[in-house]
């Protein structure tokens, strides 16, 4: 017997180590990205400060919009002169920048990200404005930059280099490296490399010469930013913003919480989710270990502890068990915070985070949900345990009730489910504002997986029949008794395979999402653009000239561009506008007419307006009905309805216009892409060769494409965010191979006298350890099967609003096979532990224990 | 070296558990042979030594000297491997509860040594047994919903189908009221004499004994007694004279 409760103990240690790991992983997630966002929001905080603490003021035109969704106006440079001429004013200075330019060395290979994040221009400012670290020189005459530290590095440029740069307008110019920057250590900012230039220069290629997107001013001694401000508001009038340096030191605070908060809700989600799984296990782990100590309850109650007492018991244990693994959690999550930063600078998404910072915040939700949710996980066990009987000391060996399900439960479950799946149509279909909607879709959707998993006890049998049955044509008896044991308690394994479920459904929701995603830009594509070929630049920076000028080549029978830009309706509403050139458009491009035709497109004027139908309809507009479009600046342009199209892959946008229109009236310099038709019988080859050596020559940032290179490249870019989640949601798969692994390690132990009988009759080590795969190979394709169902019927609900946008549903399939695949490998990882130790049962113990 | 003619011989069998203050002689040399056909019966008071020496016999433990030979192969020269392939081909085993899997029916139940080693059954022997162990219409039943003699009866079967060369019962009727009792023993019985079975049960029950055809009594690790069974009221008195030799 001694041996016996050695083995329990050693037992527990596993166990209770397994279900902390349950804890500590999802609690680690979301007390790291606390961290992590904290620390990156102080480093920015606290450059911002030191950058600018000469800073009294900051002029702005009113038009600019910083933050997310950033937009940029201009004003006149004169008015700094006026600026300097306040009384109380020591010294000013005018900058501009925040703008895309493309930079390629001198052997037209692009420096900065290729993900598609931009390279920022700005001005380099005097040094006592300066946030940024310099090394080298500062740009100050014309010809000179200075780039991002590692972007430079990387593209194997050093100080004296030349390299080539495309700004929003005017063609391609040579430059010296003079310099490189960084800010707070970092080489970038989301991903965004930084070049800096003169003023002049930058104004040169913004395509503003003359005019700035701020004036930074810094008082007398004496003067306060609030009399300052007062004087210069004065001098300025309503051409300016006049901001204390104070108040835009928050304002930029503000706009970067703003930005940080998305980054934080949507890590904080996959630590919530690594969290209900955890849940899941801990659910289980606590339900296995109070049926097996059912005798030990009925003792306690027999010599006297009270229902209460005994409820406690397991409480506490669950208590101890939460507040412990929330602290290890908290402690793993400042050591995952750099992970983190590492996995987003990975798909170009760093930030500046130097130091850590563990606010009183993350360790109170750290710690307080780590402990709440094991304790909530623990309560229908302990209230099991505390209505175990006394006499329930006197039964032999463990109890497994195998109550049936009252119809009044059941359908209780039933209904819990169909109220999420009710919460995420709401979400879905009431036409809530995007929060609101995606709440009740994420408590919807938490909410389905816990019915589902109260539910899925029911599914255990016909499920495991169904899995089991590929792996009785391999495994003989085994594998009869592995499917035999996975039905024995079907709440365990319900409850094992649903912590599986929760993992597996969001990989696959995320794939069927991200697939219909590339599913629906290709397929706009292909039905919107007949060009062969295409040219563009990644960060939109695709200059207007290079559609005339590739069109004149003799391999190329027409070329044009599709520029993309933004209006206003007189409310503020956005307008997305497309501009085409009506003299070539019809050729590379196929519109779906539903009112007019391609001749209608070749006699578009300035004046006039084609629109997508049902946005039309929503603004009660047709065909000879007049609109007015407004510009960034509030400027008023009036079109005529000429005809309206289909567009639902948003190829084109709510409005088709003149190219002009959209460059003049609506500021969009650059255009979107270049698409390009081959003459007849010209080769890809040939084309292709004509194009390249042209944009060679001169734009030395661009290359041709064929359809189908441009279509993968997009494709590319999306998997990158794919992987990043999944990396994310592999977290929470782990934490449920960890509750398989406990699931196994409690039934081993629960069946030492049968498995040491089997072993007795002449079962070899090697059919006890395929019996244990075999249960665990079964509940993890449980898991995979009731996981893929939810993540495919997850991905159609979500896609059906998005049809109107041209969504596809597109099921991965090759995904899918490769999920249930893995969780079939996972099912034989996590049962090693297990099975090893089945098959090393003492034989003689195991059938003589009483 | 053990008579040919016997099926399981012992030979100066010892097994010590523990060490130090703590050590127990559990056996202290004990030879013995069970020669084929034979139905034996082991007997002794508790801490005899008597469920060890099956233990030993039946290759789940291993001597702390001596050897045992069952079937001419010596036990302490097989490894894990080929003592488990040796458990499944050559022995059959009856414990005293915990004898089937519970995910199994009775079917499978009984022919588990043979589908364990990959074997087909002999369908007309299977017959025979099922119809003498009196489940034949219960065979699709898990054990679950079998009475506790019924389960009993289907792990004689179980013991029985490979055909062993020795049947080792260890308490079968440990669990059972006196009618389940008697129907598993007179099983027992019917195998040795229409099967010429090989069997070695050990008990407390001396009821049970008056079964066998020899009684082996054990008293603290050594044999005491090894002659015919005899009935219950003869096998009580043996016990009570060990008994009282022992005092």
């Amino acid at each position: 017997m001694n041996r016996f409760a050695f083995r329990g103990l050693r037992e527990r240690k596993a166990r209770t180590a397994f279900t902390l790991l349950a804890v500590v992983l999802g609690v680690a997630l979301i007390a790291g990205t606390f961290v992590l966002t904290d620390s990156i929001s102080r480093s920015f905080d606290r450059l911002v400060a030191t950058g600018g603490e000469n800073v009294d003021l900051r002029l702005i035109a009113p038009e600019t919009e910083e933050g997310f969704g950033a937009s940029l106006a201009y004003f006149p440079d004169t008015l700094e002169a006026k600026v300097r001429g306040v009384d109380g004013v020591q010294f000013v200075a005018g900058g501009i920048g925040g703008f895309p330019v493309s930079v390629v060395d001198d052997r037209g290979k692009r420096v900065g990200p290729v993900t598609g994040a931009p390279t920022l221009a700005f001005s380099a400012p005097p040094p006592r404005f300066d946030i940024f670290e310099h090394k080298g020189d500062t740009p100050s005459a014309m010809g000179e930059v200075a780039l991002s530290e590692q972007a430079a590095k990387n593209a194997g440029l050093s100080i004296g280099d030349r390299v080539r740069v495309q700004g929003l307008v005017g063609t391609v110019r040579s430059y010296r490296l003079v310099g490189t920057v960084t800010f707070g250590g970092a080489s970038s900012l989301g991903g965004a490399i930084f070049a800096a230039f003169s003023l002049p220069e930058t104004q040169a290629l913004s395509g503003h010469p003359k005019q700035l997107a701020e004036i930074l001013v810094q008082a007398d001694d004496g003067v306060t930013q609030a009399e300052l401000k007062q004087r210069v508001s004065e001098a300025v009038g309503s051409a300016a913003i006049v901001r204390t340096g104070e108040e835009d030191r928050a304002e930029q605070s503000a706009d970067l919480s703003e930005i940080l908060g998305y980054l934080t809700t949507g890590l904080l989600i996959f630590g919530l989710v690594a969290l209900l799984v955890g849940s899941f296990v801990i659910f289980n782990t606590f339900s296995i270990t109070v049926a097996q100590r059912t005798r030990e309850f009925g003792m306690l109650r027999t010599i006297g502890a009270s229902r209460r007492q005994v409820l406690w018991s397991v409480v506490a244990e669950a208590l101890a068990l939460g507040f412990v693994g929330s602290i290890l959690g908290l402690a793993a999550g400042v050591g995952l915070a750099p992970l983190l930063s590492g996995l987003l600078s990975a798909v170009g998404l760093d930030l500046p985070s130097s130091g850590t910072v563990i606010a009183v915040r993350t360790v109170v939700v750290a710690i307080g949900l780590g402990t709440v949710v094991t304790v909530l996980s623990s309560l229908a066990p302990a209230v099991r345990a505390m209505r175990v009987p006394p006499v329930e000391a006197m039964q032999e060996g463990t109890v497994t009730p195998t109550k049936r399900q009252g119809h009044l439960v059941l359908g209780i479950k039933a209904a819990f489910s169909i109220l999420g799946l009710a919460l995420m149509l709401i979400g879905l279909f009431a036409g809530l504002d995007v929060s609101p909607s995606l709440i009740l879709l994420g408590v919807g959707a938490v909410i389905v997986f816990i019915g589902v998993g109260t539910l899925s006890p029911l599914l255990v049998g016909p499920l495991a029949a169904v899995v089991g049955r590929p792996l009785g044509w391999t495994g003989g008896v085994a594998a009869k008794i592995a499917q035999g044991n996975t039905v024995r308690s079907p709440g365990r394994t319900a409850g094992t395979a649903a912590s599986l479920m929760v993992g597996v459904a969001l990989v696959a929701f995320v794939a069927i999402f991200v697939n219909g995603f590339k599913a629906s830009f290709s397929g706009a594509f292909e039905k919107a653009v007949v060009g062969d070929f295409v040219v563009l630049d990644p960060t939109g920076l695709t200059p207007e000239g290079v559609a005339p000028a590739v069109s004149k080549l003799p391999s190329v029978a027409a070329a044009a561009s599709l520029r993309s830009g933004r209006a206003e309706l007189k409310d503020g509403k956005g307008v997305s506008l497309a501009g085409l050139d009506p003299a070539v458009a019809t050729q590379v491009i196929r519109v779906a007419w539903t009112q007019g035709s391609d001749d209608t497109l070749r006699r578009l004027t300035p004046q006039d307006a084609l629109l997508k139908q049902d946005w039309a309809e929503s603004q009660s507009l047709s065909v000879g009905s007049t609109f007015a479009l407004y510009n960034a600046k509030g400027e008023p342009t009036s079109f005529t309805v000429r005809g309206l199209y289909e567009d639902r892959g948003q190829f084109f946008g709510d409005v088709i216009v003149t190219d002009r229109v959209v460059r003049d009236q609506f500021d969009t310099p650059t255009v979107t892409v270049a698409l390009i038709v081959a003459a007849p019988g010209a080769s890809d080859g040939v084309v292709r060769s004509e194009i390249a050596g042209l944009l060679e020559r001169d734009f030395p940032t661009l290359e041709p494409q064929t359809r189908k290179e441009f279509l993968d490249m997009q494709v590319g870019a999306v998997n990158q965010i794919l992987y990043v989640f999944y990396v994310l949601l592999a977290l929470s798969v782990v934490i449920a191979l960890f509750g398989i692994v406990n699931t196994l390690a409690l039934s081993v132990y629960e069946r030492t006298r049968e498995l040491g009988m089997l072993r007795a009759v002449g079962a070899s080590r090697r059919q006890i350890r395929r019996i244990v795969r075999g249960e665990a190979v079964i509940t993890s394709l449980m898991g995979a099967v009731l996981g893929v169902a939810i993540g495919v019927i997850f991905g159609a609900l979500v896609s059906r609003p998005l049809e109107s946008e041209g969504f596809v549903l597109a099921i991965p399939w090759g995904t899918l096979v490769v999920l249930f695949v893995l969780s079939a490998i996972a099912g034989v990882v996590a049962a090693i532990g297990p099975a090893r130790r089945a098959s090393r049962i003492d034989v003689l113990a195991a059938v003589t224990q009483q | 070296m053990p008579a040919t003619e016997a099926i399981v011989s012992a030979v100066d069998l010892t097994r010590t558990f523990g060490i130090g203050d703590a050590e127990v002689r559990a056996l202290r040399g004990v030879t013995v042979d069970f020669p084929a056909g034979g139905y034996t019966a082991v007997m002794g008071p508790s801490g005899s030594g008597k469920s060890t020496l099956m233990h030993l016999l039946a290759g789940l433990d291993r001597p702390t000297s001596g050897s045992v030979f069952i079937d001419q192969t010596d036990l302490s020269s097989l490894g894990e491997a080929d003592l488990t392939r040796l458990r499944r081909d050559r022995i059959g085993s009856i414990f005293q509860g915990f004898n089937l899997l519970p995910v199994l029916n009775a079917k499978e139940n009984i022919l588990l040594p043979l589908t364990l080693a990959g074997n087909e059954p002999d369908p007309a022997w299977f017959d025979q047994l099922v119809a003498s162990v009196g489940i034949a219409d219960r065979l699709n039943h898990r054990p679950s919903e079998l009475s506790g003699g019924q389960q009993q009866r289907v792990a004689v079967a179980r013991a029985l189908i490979h055909r062993p060369a020795v049947v080792f019962a260890d308490e079968p009727t440990g669990n059972l009221d006196s009618t389940a009792s008697a129907e598993v023993l007179k099983l027992l019985r019917t195998a040795a004499d229409e099967f010429g079975q090989t069997i070695v049960m050990v008990t407390h029950d001396a009821n049970a004994a008056s079964y066998a055809d020899r009684l082996v009594v054990l008293a603290d690790g050594k044999i005491v007694r090894d002659g015919p069974a005899g009935d219950t009221d003869a096998v009580l008195e043996l016990m009570k004279s060990v008994r009282t030799v022992n005092a």
